[in-house]
């Protein structure tokens, strides 16, 4: 009777202020929040979806991107299944801090963990600062997967989870396969009670 | 019953009873009755329990789905669940747990965080860009509070559910996700203040019901908690530190200021117990209130602070919510103070802990306050309370929390001197607390002292090249105070921790001590033949060391010296500190005999004695009635300090005899009887009395010693006398001693450098040491021949030099001289023919006194009738029924400091350093070195005994100090080890060899030339040489070798200069070849003659009168306490010319030695031409 049959946990990581807490917004809820202010520590949202048949449910950890608060970000995507890295394709620097990103990264997760690389804001068509294929070469070059979103214009949004949503199905479908080959299902006491509790 | 059976195969019972509880309309409550129903069913049949909870969760995930029209409903559902979960029986929570917890999963998903508008206001707002935002925010909050709501409830299920007996809950819950959910409520940024509040209140709540439940032992269960830590504990942080921002907002000024040490620690502790515990929340929410009454504007910019980098800040919209929280606050700020719950949570946290978790606590404040750059650390409250906190709650683990913080404090190595501070002020602020704790072992306590002491040295280093960098720039000085302040920060935390600890360790402590002293001082950065860089590695290291010697002065005055002799148990204890008084700086040789004071005083005679010392430097005005006024002191000091007043300086001539009489009784016949030496004290004494006294002999001699030098050593000697020494078994060995000291004074009169003024001091030394010798020993006649000898010195013209309280002011005075202040030049030569008449006079006159028989020296006495007679005070001895183990006149060298003693560096250094003709300190242009017959430095040769031009010292070896190991009492490693057995310092020719002779079978024997255009005299080019060797010997071996220096029959230290001596002279004489006499001389102008010239060039630029005047000018009218200005700083700093002119020649010197007393101030340079003036009143 669960709603769900996987849970994964998503955390957004990147620099402060190139909208992951409007990427998450525009994809849990719909909305673009105009003047969203800083977040703080962190903040979590819950979204469920459907896939190949299967119900997962998303728990997706926005994190601050603020320099003060980095241990607090660092604690939480410890126990992640999957990262994405956001950045901003109209602002350089927080470009330039990724390799400083996925460096910690490795510091503090395995290698099953997916994780995706995010250009945001690229409706900013005038102000872009980096070229796709830039985007794309890098992400290539540290094995991950690209994609360039506007949580303003909701381009490109659901398909980062959904993308990441079959990847992570996939991943655990293999694991729970496996597992019920290995483990024998004991019938459940609770299920077989019905019959005789009926009236 | 019969009905129910109808239907029982379409719809389960349970689900009808639950269907009942719910009323007919949906904003009606539950109906009583049937949830009373409900219970009952529940509790009687267990079973069920799992049915009914995932019933009643499909239930209110269908309220909601629907929730803005059945938000009853869902408000009922939770309800009933949470008095089934009360009612129901511990047993069987087993049952209904997994749903419950769903439940709550649910209901917090429900939440969105802290999203700030609910979709679809949001997307009204989206739909209608133009629309402002100002109003829109105002309607959101309302319906967002629904949101938010549920997250309260949440919370409130959670708590309910941890306060039930879980003893028997199985372990497959996860609690792992609530903990990470509830640790993100705490950084509920909502808009309005109030639910906030609310929110992280309650995620906190939550949390402190989890850690309440927290058994210290079960860790395997709890591990979810102590994993998320982390989280937890910066969600905490986050609170409290937002709440100290606002405070030091409002009060910033106070905040900045000096981190004040007597801050009260009362205060504090009332702060977090007794204001915290009591009647806080009564007292914050006034506090609250009236903050916000006063100052809205503050409350303002705090709001723009927490939404820092937002992209629109509506200032109107939070003047409104402002307005709102007021209103709000007046009726619930009690209800919600996460400030306060996140202190108790923290409190409760560290209560839990233990050592295996300390770490996951103290890790992420650490990092907390690292990340929070501006507002972290140097946000000196937040910081103190946490650690208060942590300390105060942590119970038996305070070592654990000050070895994390020290790691931190090395992870810090390169961060700025202020936030080193910051640290070592918390690692303050922890021992301090948990000083009745146990501070953990000993080897723990070295380790943490090594820490300290590494910083120490980094932080001096980084001083010592900003101060070389000399830049005028405001930031590179304000580092250099901040490195200041760094300092002062690490001898604080010291004397804490010593102040700390048992006494077992404070032993320890000072034998490390004293061990890293003496090592500390092979810290070179590399060898360098540029003599400049060797310079300045000598001043850092002077530095370091002065540095080194603060501290353990520091932690000697937390020290009982009543425990004497447990500390001094260890031989190599007394030694090393010993060693401390010999070093080249004088400034450290003062320090260390203050230390060595410490140590000594067993009656706390101190404060007594340094009372009796006449307060020198002050310039005192001339009143009759300000003399009265003085405690100590009779009239007759303070016309001395008055000196330029001639009558007075006449009537304190007068007085003097008294003066003798006054001072001694003050304290040693008055005294005395006081001090029974125990037994301990004279088995002390009789097995170590020589090796102190040796050691001040070395002392003594020094060269650049000052005025302030004798008057410690006396101090000292004082002390260890009356303390001490005051068997009169000693009586005849410190009777030794002094006439030892007179007989090397006078033998070595004309040796350079022991200027005439040295030697004065030293007779004058001599004289003040007899008096408390024989006033102490109790025989009358000996006391009375001591003071008939000093009134004679006193009265006598020719005498009076060596008369304790004579200073060449007297006879100038006397002399009418300083009445006509004419011009200076006239003064400057007056003096100068004064002075250089009287040591003439005087070398002439010791020559004709010294007469030497095989083993003894008599000198003439009917010549010197103020030389204490060693025949006439045997024969008083005798009289008065002394036993003499040793005839006075046998001049064995017991108190000459064995050769072990010159193997250590220090003293090795210190005997090089101090007779090095470049060094600023001690020399004086002789004219004899123009003409290229020069002899580097000074001599002490006792001429009575002769010297073989070239000697071979045999020496065991001794064991290896390592100058990086801690403990290096069992680091004894002979077999690895490189002795250098047998150093010969082959003088024949050239070639300068150093023979390194190994025990090992493999060992080799080198001979190395040296490079010729180095200074032969540094200790540098000797270490150099063995490095080239290629044999491996570090510089502790070095140490140990000794190199072969001093023998045992030569005088204190001036083997080594002798043979140097010898090999310059050889150099000289014995080239054959007219080519390699060329170079060679060639060589010796180059290494020895050029940096003199070039001094002199310098001398001369500086334009010595002129300058002179100047000084003596600013003198006249400042009264000036120069005493800072230390003589070997850089020689071009203007500031610091008079180190530069002090070490120009010692005539010169005493002139404006001279100038300066009449001016009543400390004298400028040698200033060892006065006696101490101890002896004044």
């Amino acid at each position: 009777m669960d709603d769900y049959k996987f849970l994964f946990k998503v955390v957004l990581i990147g620099e402060a202020g190139v909208g992951k807490t409007c990427l998450v917004r525009r994809f849990c809820q719909g909305v673009f929040p105009i003047g969203q202010a800083a977040t703080i520590g962190v903040d979590f949202l819950i979204k469920n979806l459907e896939i190949n048949g299967d119900k997962i449910k998303l728990q997706i950890w926005d994190t601050a991107g603020q320099e003060r608060f980095r241990t607090i970000t660092q604690s939480y995507y410890r126990s992640a299944n999957a990262i994405i890295i956001v950045y901003d394709v109209s602002n350089q620097p927080s470009f330039d801090r990724l390799p400083e990103w996925l460096r910690e990264l490795k510091q503090h997760i395995n290698e099953k963990v997916v994780v995706i690389l995010v250009g945001n804001k690229c409706d900013l068509t005038e102000g872009r600062e980096i070229p796709y294929h830039i985007g794309e070469s890098f992400a290539q070059r540290h094995n991950m997967k690209f994609i360039e979103t506007s949580a303003k214009e909701s381009a490109n949004v659901e398909q980062i989870f959904q993308e990441l949503s079959t990847t992570l199905l996939k991943q655990a479908n293999q694991i729970f396969e496996t597992n019920r080959k290995d483990t024998k299902t004991l019938k459940n006491d609770i299920q077989s009670n019905k019959i005789y509790n009926c009236c | 019953m019969t009905s129910c059976c109808a239907c029982c195969c379409f719809y389960p019972k349970y689900k009808r009873k639950v269907d009942n509880i719910y009323p007919r309309s949906y904003d009606a409550p539950l109906v009583k009755n049937e949830v009373d129903k409900l219970i009952y069913y529940a509790t009687v049949h267990p079973e069920k329990l799992s049915k009914i909870g995932d019933y009643l969760y499909q239930n209110l995930k269908w309220g909601l789905n629907n929730r803005y029209k059945y938000a009853k409903y869902v408000d009922n559902t939770i309800e009933a669940v949470e008095k089934i979960l009360i009612a129901i029986n511990t047993q069987n929570l087993n049952y209904y747990a997994p749903n419950y917890l769903k439940i709550i999963q649910k209901l917090l998903e429900q939440g969105y965080g802290s999203s700030p508008s609910s979709p679809n206001i949001q997307n009204m707002v989206q739909t209608s860009p133009a629309m402002t935002n100002a109003p829109s925010y105002g309607a959101l909050n309302h319906i967002n509070n629904d949101n938010l709501h549920y997250q309260k409830k949440a919370a409130g299920l959670f708590q309910k559910f941890c306060e039930k007996d879980s003893s028997n809950l199985s372990n497959n819950l996860n609690f792992d996700q609530f903990v990470s959910q509830f640790s993100s409520m705490c950084f509920n940024s909502n808009k309005d203040e109030n639910i906030r509040a609310e929110i992280r209140s309650s995620g906190l709540q939550c949390l402190a019901t989890m850690v309440r439940r927290l058994v210290p032992d079960d860790n395997l269960r709890a591990s979810y908690i102590w994993d998320n830590m982390d989280k937890i504990i910066s969600g905490v942080l986050y609170i409290i530190h937002e709440q100290y921002l606002i405070k030091s907002k409002n009060s910033r000024s106070l905040d900045k200021s000096d981190y004040d040490y007597q801050e009260d620690e009362e205060e504090l502790s009332i702060y977090i117990y007794g204001d915290l515990y009591i009647n806080s929340k009564l007292n914050k929410s006034v506090e609250i209130l009236s903050q916000e009454t006063k100052n809205p504007e503050l409350k303002i910019q705090y709001n723009k602070k927490s939404k820092n980098n937002a992209d629109m800040v509506d200032e109107e919209n939070v003047v409104i919510s402002l307005n709102d929280n007021k209103v709000n606050n007046n009726n619930e700020s009690v209800t919600f103070d996460p400030e306060h719950e996140a202190k108790m949570l923290l409190k409760n946290i560290c209560s839990k802990a233990d050592y295996t978790t300390i770490n996951k606590i103290v890790v992420p404040i650490l990092a907390f306050l690292d990340d929070n750059r501006p507002n972290g650390w140097e946000l000196t409250k937040f910081v103190r309370c946490i650690f208060l906190i942590v300390i105060y709650n942590v119970k038996q683990q305070h070592a654990f929390v000050v070895k994390e913080l020290l790691k931190h404090l090395d992870s810090h190595r390169n961060s700025s001197a202020i936030l080193k501070c910051q640290i070592i002020r918390t690692i303050i602020l922890c021992t301090k607390i948990s000083a009745m704790q146990s501070v953990g072992t000993t080897g723990q306590i070295i380790d943490i002292f090594n820490n300290l002491l590494k910083h120490m040295n980094s932080s001096v280093e980084k001083s010592y090249n900003l101060k070389s960098v000399k830049s005028v720039s405001s930031p590179s000085s304000e580092n250099l105070n901040d490195e200041n302040k760094l300092q002062k920060e690490i001898i604080s935390a010291m004397r804490q921790f010593t102040a700390n600890m048992p006494d077992y360790a404070k032993n320890d402590i000072l034998v490390f001590f004293a061990r890293q002293i003496n090592s500390q001082q092979f810290s070179y950065f590399e060898l360098t033949n540029n003599n400049t860089q060797h310079n300045e590695l000598e001043l850092l290291n002077n530095q370091k060391r002065s540095k080194y010697y603060e501290c353990l002065y520091e932690i000697c005055t937390k020290y009982k010296p009543s425990q004497l002799f447990s500390a001094f148990g260890s031989i190599q204890f007394l030694e090393d500190s010993l060693k401390l008084i010999l070093v080249n700086d004088w400034s450290s040789r003062k320090k260390a005999h203050e230390i060595l004071q410490l140590l000594f005083d067993k009656y706390q005679l101190i404060e007594k004695i340094q009372n009796l010392k006449p307060s020198l430097f002050r310039v005192v005005p001339v009143h009759k009635n300000f003399k009265n006024s003085t405690l100590t002191l009779n009239d007759s000091t303070l016309s001395l300090n008055n000196n330029n007043k001639k009558n007075e300086a006449h009537k304190s001539s007068q007085l003097s005899l008294t003066r003798n009489q006054t001072f001694l009784s003050q304290f040693s016949l008055n005294d005395k009887s006081k001090f029974s030496s125990s037994r301990d004290d004279v088995m002390f004494m009789r097995k170590h009395g020589r090796t102190i006294l040796s050691h001040f002999n070395e002392y003594l001699f020094l060269a650049n010693n000052r005025r302030e030098n004798f008057e410690t050593a006396y101090i000292t000697l004082s002390l260890i006398l009356i303390g001490l020494f005051n068997e009169n078994e000693f009586l005849v060995d410190l009777i030794r001693f002094g006439f030892h000291l007179q007989d090397l004074a006078l033998l070595n009169y004309n040796t350079e450098n022991f200027s005439f003024s040295l030697q004065c001091s030293i007779h004058k030394f001599i004289c003040a040491y007899f008096l408390l010798v024989s006033k102490s020993s109790k025989i009358s006649e000996f006391y009375n021949y001591v003071s008939e000898i000093c009134d004679l010195r006193r009265r006598k013209d020719l005498f009076k030099f060596v008369y304790p309280e004579y200073i060449l002011l007297e006879s100038a005075s006397d002399s009418g001289v300083h009445s006509q202040v004419g011009t200076f030049n006239e003064i400057e030569a007056e003096i100068k023919k004064e002075i250089n008449e009287s040591s003439k006079e005087y070398s002439n006159y010791v020559s004709k006194l010294s007469r030497k028989s095989d083993n003894e020296i008599e000198w003439n006495l009917n010549l010197a009738p103020w030389l204490f007679e060693k025949k006439k005070i045997e024969e008083i001895l005798i009289n008065s029924n002394i036993q003499l183990s040793k005839s006075l006149f046998c001049t064995d060298n017991e108190f000459t400091l064995s050769v072990s003693y010159l193997q250590t560096v220090s003293s090795f250094q210190s005997v090089l350093k101090y007779r090095n003709p470049f060094s600023n300190e001690c020399e004086s242009p002789n004219s004899n070195r123009q003409n290229g017959d020069f002899i580097p430095g000074h001599q002490r040769v006792y001429s009575a005994i002769g010297v073989s031009p070239s000697t071979h010292f045999n020496q065991t070896p001794r064991r290896s100090i390592d100058a990086d190991s801690v403990d290096d009492d069992t680091s004894y490693d002979s077999t690895s080890q490189i002795s250098v057995d047998q150093v010969d310092f082959d003088t024949q020719g050239n070639n300068f060899f150093i023979e390194v002779q190994n025990h090992d079978p493999q060992a080799t024997v080198r001979s190395i030339n040296i490079l010729k255009n180095t200074d032969i005299t540094s200790f540098d080019t000797i270490r150099k040489v063995l490095f080239n060797s290629g044999s491996n010997i570090n510089a502790s071996n070095l140490s140990n070798s000794g190199v072969g220096l001093g023998s045992s029959t030569i005088g204190p230290g001036s083997s080594i200069v002798q043979n140097i001596n010898n090999f310059n002279s050889l150099m000289l004489s014995n080239v054959q070849d007219d080519q390699q006499d060329e170079e060679n001389k060639k060589i010796i102008i180059d290494t020895l003659q050029k940096p003199f010239d070039e001094l002199k060039q310098r001398i001369n630029q500086q334009k010595i009168s002129s300058e002179k005047y100047q000084q003596v000018f600013d003198h006249v009218s400042k009264g000036l306490n120069y005493s800072n200005t230390e003589p070997n700083q850089d020689i071009n700093n203007t500031s610091r010319s008079n180190a530069s002119v002090s070490s120009m020649s010692t005539n010169n010197s005493i002139q404006s030695n001279y100038l300066k007393m009449d001016n009543l101030t400390k004298p400028l340079a040698l200033n060892d031409i006065e006696f101490p003036h101890l002896f004044i009143n």
